[in-house]
């Protein structure tokens, strides 16, 4: 979506337009889930807390200004929080629950494709789940969220440098776990 | 620092091939040859990245999907506001009394472990027990239908996870339970005034939407025995989700009369525009003045009626419905997450 139009869709949802806050929804529900389901590893909370983001965002846009940052960043910020609630009020980290049946995939051509692609998805999630939460951030919102590093630097308050850097460590970790290793060296 | 200088290249170098494969679909070998003297440390790195990039995206089921967008338009439409309590002095004594008394009684040792125990451990018999003895702690209508719907969630959740774990016989037991909790929340939900009706009401049929996901998976793995009574269940799940709906119909102000809603003849029904507290408890026999607590204890402000009793359950799993969250499934917290 053009950024101006995002604009202008967020400018009438602030109205209380629902049509453009149903937009903004669409536009954005797939991401701001699959960052989610990466950070919690379970489709119940997943669903619950992503809804919840939208919650949040529908209540609180009216008081949404904009201050240089993509709106974007204002909505994964609202997620970030979330998750960190989440895990917060859990008192631990879940451990991986990630099952076959739990995940939904773009469609695959055969049954063998489908599955070896669940297999690689659930080692992917698996060794995620080992990095720091600054890199699985970065990790997430990049590849599976499909955000510009610059919009990442934004969501996190980071700069670019760091964003660059805590990929490089993310990646070479994941290689490593990947590799049946340890994440650190 | 001449190290700190290499790491900076690198970087840029990986975000540069990162892009270069995310938008113009370079191959690993096409961006190595850009930074040949970055080879080796590369290599390993874009591999990753293309394992990610390749990595089929999860998408979120559809059906969730799109019946969150309608609960999103509906709150658009008409938002429920739930507002923040205030709480009598006196009685917050007595609440802190009861929790406390509930606390050595449940919270020690063994009880405290059960907490987040799954049916398939040992300690699980004592976190029902633990559950019902909370139970009985509830002093109005209000927190018994929360207390309900919570304990539903975590029957749902429990499900779920015995799902995963390929322990049918389990699961299945579990989607039962949520049924029971469910019917008894109903009971409670359709005493109170349209306002928490209509937020309760909600989140139980998105409670019931996804009891019956779990249920339709359950039934695609189970053997002919069970699979009929998993059948029962989600039929029961459906009624019981088909009563919420019309019960929440039975909420709208606007329409016409109001509609009759379903099994309740004692409902108090005294729906925000008469500005009354509800409550009363005419479920636990506590008396009328087990209502809830803010209605009291706000007459003086002439604000909030009703307030949730999400402060006041005695558990504070949702102590922050902060910025006034709805029906959201939730003001996210623990198991009770919900509420």
């Amino acid at each position: 979506m053009e950024e101006e139009k995002l604009k202008d869709l967020v400018e009438q949802a602030k109205q209380g337009d629902s049509a453009a806050f149903g937009e903004i929804y669409d536009f954005f529900f797939d991401r701001i889930y699959r960052y989610i389901f990466f950070r919690v590893g379970m489709e119940v909370d997943a669903e619950d807390l992503t809804e919840e983001v939208f919650l949040k965002a529908l209540q609180a846009i009216k008081r949404f200004e904009w201050r240089g940052l993509p709106f974007s960043a204002w909505l994964f910020r609202i997620a970030h929080n979330s998750v960190t609630d989440h895990f917060r009020k859990k008192g631990r980290r879940p451990e991986t629950v990630f099952e076959e049946e739990d995940v939904r995939m773009a469609e695959t051509e055969t049954a063998a494709e489908q599955y070896a692609a669940k297999v690689m998805q659930e080692q992917v999630q698996t060794a995620i789940c080992q990095l720091t939460p600054d890199q699985q951030n970065v990790i997430i919102l990049r590849f599976f969220a499909g955000f510009s590093n610059k919009e990442v630097a934004s969501f996190l308050s980071k700069t670019e440098e760091a964003v660059k850097a805590l990929q490089h460590r993310g990646l070479a970790s994941l290689n490593r776990v990947l590799k049946g290793g340890s994440k650190d060296e | 620092m001449s190290r700190h200088i290499e790491n900076q290249e690198l970087n840029n170098a990986l975000e540069d091939c990162i892009r270069l494969m995310t938008e113009d679909q370079s191959t690993i070998d096409d961006c190595l040859k850009r930074y040949p003297h970055l080879k080796e440390e590369l290599e390993p790195l874009l591999g990753t990245t293309h394992m990610l990039q390749t990595t089929a995206p999860v998408k979120p089921r559809e059906e969730f999907k799109k019946s969150a967008r309608s609960r999103l338009m509906q709150e658009l439409e008409a938002p429920i506001q739930i507002e923040k309590q205030r709480i009598r002095p006196r009685r917050m004594m007595i609440r802190l009394l009861a929790a406390s008394l509930a606390l050595v009684l449940l919270f020690s040792g063994v009880a405290a472990a059960s907490i987040n125990s799954l049916p398939d451990s040992s300690l699980y018999p004592i976190k029902r027990m633990v559950e019902q003895a909370q139970m009985l702690t509830k002093t109005n209508t209000k927190s018994h239908a929360f207390a309900h719907l919570r304990l539903a969630e975590k029957r749902l959740n429990e499900a779920e996870a015995m799902t995963k774990k390929k322990k049918i016989k389990l699961a299945k037991n579990m989607t039962e339970d949520m049924n029971h909790e469910i019917e008894n929340a109903l009971e409670y939900i359709l005493q109170l005034n349209n306002k928490d009706q209509k937020t309760l009401l909600t989140k139980l049929i998105k409670l019931t939407e996804k009891q019956q996901a779990i249920l339709k998976r359950l039934i695609g793995q189970s053997g002919e025995n069970e699979k009929n009574e998993l059948q029962d269940t989600d039929k029961q799940s459906k009624q019981n989700m088909e009563q919420a709906k019309e019960a929440l119909k039975g909420t709208e102000p606007k329409t016409g009369p109001q509609k009759q809603i379903p099994r309740s003849s004692t409902q108090e029904q005294n729906n925000k525009q008469t500005n009354q507290p509800t409550d009363s408890s005419s479920k636990d026999g506590t008396g009328g003045q087990g209502g809830t607590q803010g209605s009291g204890g706000q007459q003086g402000t002439g604000s909030n009626n009703e307030n949730s009793t999400q402060n006041n359950n005695g558990d504070s799993s949702n102590s922050q419905n902060n910025q006034s969250m709805p029906n959201s499934s939730g003001s996210t917290s623990g198991n009770g997450r919900n509420f």
